[in-house]
This record gives structure tokens, C-alpha cells and sequence, in this order.
């Protein structure tokens, strides 16, 4: 056995059973080790669609996500995917072809540093410069990607050791893993004593809620407290869209209840966030009365930003369960439902042409619950966050800390290959869908019936929005009134497609994506001067949002 | 404000990157550095001074986090917040 060999049966006895690659000189070996192996590769077109179906895996499943690359261009093709799990503790493995040892340090043909390149990206990574330790290593390789806080894991192999003789044989793949500790329980009477005195409370609760595997938890805190919820774009789902307490998300383009109950409460019940600039706004006049109890399992995240009165570091599912103890505080609620009746979005579009947060708003409704929706970044994006309403946080893909245009169409790839049932909609707009547009012939290749719902304002719309608000509609560089012709290109690549335009063309659409049986594109045309409301502006506090003129005043 | 650390670290390639990495993306500046490969050649002592705004306890933290850090003490700190 060589070390490619051993390498692949080392994932295997780590239970991969899909990876997503592209192959090349660096790393043949592996792929001729792939060959007969209980292993299925998808080979994306581009290596940035590898890492981001490998992603589109893990987000859905809350597995470790595998793709690999061979050196040089396509080990450096990975570092935006890589980066992307890495702001958003994504759980995924790379693999990189290397030149071999005698090679490297020399300037060789395809060589380059990817393990000085991701060092800042990853949360470990490997050069295996021993054949031997291929196994040790791969095993805490996925141990590290999904322990504690996930993160991405490299691990650069280069092509002589992949050829070496190996004696080594595959570990065993570790049996449950142990849960995180519990907080200190001195800690948790003071957040319990906290929580008692409260008058306004809001939980604020993110993307480590799934991660913990803490969603019936904090569904649980909430139904016996009663305090009302808002939810970072990582977070939506873990709170059902449709539930009573539920205010919205918050932040940039949060709701308008969801910013005013934050602003004015008295408590943050903070479980599984970092307090990110877009869901806080201007951080020193964020929830500027309130104190916090933190709950995280990184403790780096802890007071990171803003100042924690009670941080209960470890396990969510148990500091949930710990101060789960009914409060009375119906003012409090009431005031909040007030302040979600009276935000609530209107979907009347004003005229003929699709409105996208109502087509949205619609498809939510359609839709059945599993229905697994991947976002691309821009206008879209948050159109998504305030329109569609989700019943799990798994079933929200957006790349949310990095904002990677072009995350949406590989990302839903990967939840596809990994629930080959289900229905799986990429929302993507026109500059998005360009950025990993190749990944149209993957969806051909392997027959898979992804959707596409893209939403065409022939600009960068979001970068558009901002320079008509804060720039003087000074328009620079965010035309992309030549499109190509999408159907066109759909079906060039052999994916059947529609066009609409009107408004009422939208149910059928909404019903061929909920039910077509094999993949489809619907190339969707919106206003261009369409803008998402409500807003903070940069440099103001979530109080001071920003909201939709009336129509008489629009342009 | 400056704080001082001392921090064991596995003999790896890459361990001193990670750590002067993070230092330098956390927001810190390097006042002194020694790292000596310790006597049994299991690993590296490095003494660290470092100066900056941002809390010295996250710092500490992320620090903590590395993979290729045994064990890390924040010896000295000038910041109200290690008070
Ligand atoms: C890879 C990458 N490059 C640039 C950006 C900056 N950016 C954010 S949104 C956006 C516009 C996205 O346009 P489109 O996909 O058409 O979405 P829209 O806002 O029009 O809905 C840009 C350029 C980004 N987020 N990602
Ligand atoms: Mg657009």
C-alpha cells in the first residue's frame, strides 16, 4: 500500500463517503487511489466549487465536508472556500497535492506555500512529511474540523510521500464524541439571578445554536421563559420563522421590531454569537442598557467584544437547560408583539413586474419544510434572510462571515449529493451565478435536480444600493445590463429554463421549483432600482434605521 | 499597555507562524520575543511581550485555541481588564 492508498483508507474508515475535487499532477496518486474505492468524487469544474459543495455537505448534514486539489493553481483555487468555513466554523477537510520534499522550497513547476497561504485560515493544518503518520494525522484531522468550535482543517501531502511504501494502517474511527463541559455552576446561578431580575430580556441567539446541536433546547428555553427572539443571519430557522416570539433577524437589515427590542432591553441573552459588526451596527451603542449573559463554546468569543456581566463558556445544551425557569414579563412581550405588528413586511407589489421579497415570501409558503434553500451574496441574499420564512437552521445555506458571492450554486451541489430527496433552490443573483457558473455542467454531469432562482436587476445590486444611498448615486462599475442571455446559457450547459418577468408568472414558477423532478433554472427579471429595506446605515447604531420612502417620494 | 506571556509550544513546522500570526491579526505589536527549543527538545518556550489595546485576555484565548499551544500564562498585564 502507498501512501495515497492509505491516505484514501484512512477517509474512508472515517466514514467519507463523497468527496468533491479536481484533479492534477501533485496529486494523481490520490486520484488513482480513488479509483475502486469505496469513495464517490464529484469532480466540480473549478476547485472553488469543490470547497463550497464540500461546504453545501457539511452545512446540511453536520458532517466534515472532504474536497481536494492538486498543488499550486488548484490548492490556492481552494483558499476562498477554505476561508468562507473558517469565518463561518464550517466543519470541512482540504486536501492538497504538494510537489514532492526534495522539490519544495525550489521554486518548483506548480508549487506553492498553501500551508503558509491558509495559516490564517484554518483552524490546524498538516504537511505530511512521513508516510506513516497519514493515519494519525487524518484522524485528528477530523476530529479537530468538527470538536469544540468546527473549522476547516488542511492538510498538504506531498506526491512522494503519497508514493512511499506505507507499513501504517488506518485507525479506528473515534466512537461518540465527548460532549463539551458544562458551564461553571457558580456562573450559572449569577446568569439564573440575572435572568430573574430582568424586566426586557431578548435572546439573541446564532449560528452556534445548530453547531451545539442546541435548536429543541433554545426551543425549549423559549417556550417556558417566553422571551421573545431575534436571530443572526446564521441563526434563522432555529426559532421557526413563523412563531409568535419570534421578532426577525437583526442588525444591517434586520426588522424593525427585531433592532428596537435589542435596543431597549435590559437583558441580552446571547447564545452562540460573536457579536458581528453587521448584526450590532455601531458596537459602543449596541443594546446600550442591557447586560449580557454569553454562551459559547469558543472562549475567545467571550467578551471579545462586548463585555459579558455573566459568560458561560461550554456546553449550550446544558446552560439552556440550566436556566430554563419561567420569568414573568408579559408587559415586556406584549410591547414586543406591538413592535412586530406594527413592522410587519407588505407584500403589495406596487406594480407589474416581480416583486423578489414577495416571490420569496410565496415560495416559503410553497415550499415544503425540507426544502433546503442556498444563497448567494447580495440583495438577494438578504431578501432571503427577511422574506423566507425557516423552519431549521440546516436548511439556510449563506456565507455569511466572508459574504462569497458565488457560495450559492456549488454549496447546493453539495446538500443535493447529500440528500439526493430533497428539494434544493439556489437563489442567486446575476453577478453571484457568474462567479461559479461552471458548476451548471456538475448539475448535468451527475443528473442532480437542482434548482436555480435567479434574480436578475442587471446589477451589482447590492454594491449599487449603497452607492445611491451613500455615495450620491454615483454609479460606478456595478452595471451589468450586458448579461449574458441565462436561459440561453441553462440550456447551452443542457439545464431546462425558464424565463418570467411579470409578476403574474411568478406561481407557476414557484410551483415548477417546488415540484419539477430533475434540475431547473428560472431566470427571474426584477427592478433594477429595487432596494432592500429596512437598513442601518454605516456607522449608526441599530436605532437608527433607515426605511423604505413612501411611494410618492421613490424615485 | 503591554502584557507579557509565557507559552509552550509543540516542536512543528508552523507552530511560531500561528502564533506570531495571531498576535499580528488580534491587533498587537511585539515588544520582546525569545524562543529557545526547550532542554529535552520537546517543544519551545516562548517568552512574549506584547503591546496593544485590544483585551490581553482574548488575546490569550485565541492564543489558547491553537492547536500547536500546550499551555499559555498570561504572566503580567498593565490593562484594567486582568485586573
Ligand atoms: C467574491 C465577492 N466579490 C465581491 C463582493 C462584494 N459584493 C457584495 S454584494 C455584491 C453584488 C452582488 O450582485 P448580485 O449577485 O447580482 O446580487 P444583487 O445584490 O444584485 O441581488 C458585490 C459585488 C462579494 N461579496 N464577494
Ligand atoms: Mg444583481
Amino acid at each position: 500500500m502507498n501512501g495515497a492508498q492509505l491516505l484514501v483508507s484512512c477517509l474512508e474508515r472515517e466514514g467519507v463517503e463523497e468527496v468533491w475535487g479536481y484533479p492534477g499532477g501533485a496529486i494523481m496518486p490520490v486520484y488513482d487511489a480513488l479509483l475502486g474505492s469505496g469513495i464517490k468524487h464529484y469532480l466540480t469544474r473549478h476547485e472553488q466549487g469543490a470547497a463550497f459543495a464540500a461546504q453545501g455537505f457539511a452545512r446540511s448534514t453536520g458532517r466534515v465536508g472532504v474536497c481536494m486539489a492538486t498543488s499550486g493553481p488548484g490548492a490556492t483555487n481552494l483558499v476562498t472556500g477554505i476561508a468562507d468555513a473558517h469565518l463561518d466554523s464550517i466543519p470541512l477537510v482540504a486536501i492538497t497535492g504538494q510537489v514532492p520534499r526534495p522539490l519544495m522550497g525550489t521554486d518548483a513547476f506548480q508549487e506553492v506555500d498553501i500551508f503558509g497561504i491558509s495559516l490564517p485560515i484554518v483552524k490546524h493544518s498538516y504537511l505530511v512529511e512521513d508516510v506513516d503518520d497519514i493515519p494519525a494525522i487524518v484522524h485528528e484531522a477530523f476530529e479537530l474540523a468538527q470538536q469544540g468550535r468546527p473549522g476547516p482543517v488542511l492538510i498538504d501531502f506531498p506526491k512522494d510521500v503519497s508514493l512511499a511504501k506505507a507499513q501504517a494502517r488506518p485507525l479506528a474511527k473515534s466512537v461518540e464524541q465527548s460532549r463539551p463541559s458544562t458551564p461553571e455552576a457558580v456562573s450559572l446561578a449569577r446568569a439564573r439571578e440575572l435572568l430573574r431580575e430582568a424586566k426586557q430580556p431578548i435572546v439573541y441567539a446564532g449560528g452556534g445554536v445548530p453547531k451545539a446541536g442546541a435548536v429543541e433546547a433554545l426551543r425549549d428555553f423559549v417556550h417556558v421563559t417566553k422571551i421573545p427572539v431575534v436571530h443572526t443571519l446564521q441563526g434563522l430557522g432555529s426559532i421557526p420563522g413563523d412563531h409568535e416570539l419570534f421578532l426577525g433577524m437583526l442588525g444591517m437589515h434586520g426588522t424593525k421590531a427585531a433592532n428596537r427590542a435589542v435596543q431597549e432591553c435590559d437583558l441580552l441573552v446571547a447564545v452562540g454569537v460573536r457579536f458581528d459588526d453587521r448584526a450590532t451596527g455601531k458596537l459602543a451603542e449596541f443594546a446600550p442598557n442591557a447586560s449580557v449573559i454569553h454562551m459559547d463554546i469558543d472562549p475567545a468569543e467571550l467578551s471579545k467584544l462586548r463585555e459579558a456581566n455573566v459568560a458561560l463558556r461550554g456546553d449550550i445544551v446544558n446552560a439552556l437547560g440550566a436556566l430554563t425557569v419561567p420569568l414573568e414579563i408579559d408587559p415586556w412581550r406584549n410591547c414586543c408583539l406591538e413592535y412586530k405588528r406594527d413592522g410587519v413586511f407588505n407584500y403589495d407589489a406596487p406594480f407589474e413586474v416581480i416583486y423578489a421579497p414577495k416571490l420569496l415570501h410565496d415560495l416559503a409558503q410553497a415550499a415544503s419544510e425540507d426544502t433546503y434553500i442556498c444563497c448567494d451574496v447580495g440583495q438577494h441574499q438578504m431578501w432571503v434572510a427577511q422574506h423566507y420564512s425557516f423552519s431549521h437552521p440546516s436548511r439556510h445555506l449563506t456565507s455569511g462571515g466572508l459574504g462569497t458571492m458565488g457560495f450559492g450554486l456549488p454549496a447546493a451541489i453539495g446538500v443535493q449529493c447529500a440528500h439526493p430527496d430533497a428539494t434544493v433552490i439556489n437563489v442567486s443573483g446575476d453577478g453571484s451565478i457568474m462567479m461559479n457558473i461552471q458548476e451548471l455542467a456538475t448539475i448535468r454531469r451527475y443528473n442532480l435536480p437542482v434548482k436555480v432562482l435567479l434574480f436578475d436587476n442587471s446589477a451589482l445590486g447590492m454594491v449599487r444600493q449603497w452607492q445611491e444611498l451613500f455615495f450620491h448615486n454615483r454609479e460606478s462599475e456595478v452595471d451589468l445590463s450586458d448579461n449574458p442571455d441565462f436561459r440561453t446559457v441553462a440550456e447551452a450547459f443542457g439545464i431546462p429554463a425558464r424565463h418570467v418577468s411579470r409578476a403574474d408568472e411568478t406561481e407557476e414558477a414557484i410551483h415548477m421549483l417546488c415540484h419539477e423532478p430533475g434540475p431547473l433554472f428560472i431566470h427571474a427579471h426584477i427592478d433594477r432600482r429595487a432596494n432592500v429595506w429596512p437598513l442601518v446605515p454605516p456607522n449608526a447604531n441599530n436605532g437608527q434605521m433607515m426605511h423604505e420612502p413612501a411611494p410618492a417620494q421613490a424615485k | 499597555m503591554s502584557s507579557e506571556f509565557d507559552v509552550e509550544l509543540s516542536p512543528v513546522p508552523g507552530a511560531l507562524q500561528r502564533l506570531l500570526g495571531v498576535v499580528r491579526r488580534r491587533g498587537f505589536t511585539i515588544l520582546s520575543l525569545s524562543a529557545v527549543r526547550d532542554d529535552t527538545g520537546d517543544g519551545y518556550r516562548v517568552a512574549i511581550t506584547v503591546s496593544g489595546a485590544r483585551r490581553a485576555l482574548t488575546l490569550r484565548n485565541h492564543l489558547a485555541n491553537l492547536v500547536d499551544v500546550r499551555s499559555v500564562n498570561l504572566l503580567s498585564c498593565t490593562q484594567a481588564s486582568c485586573a
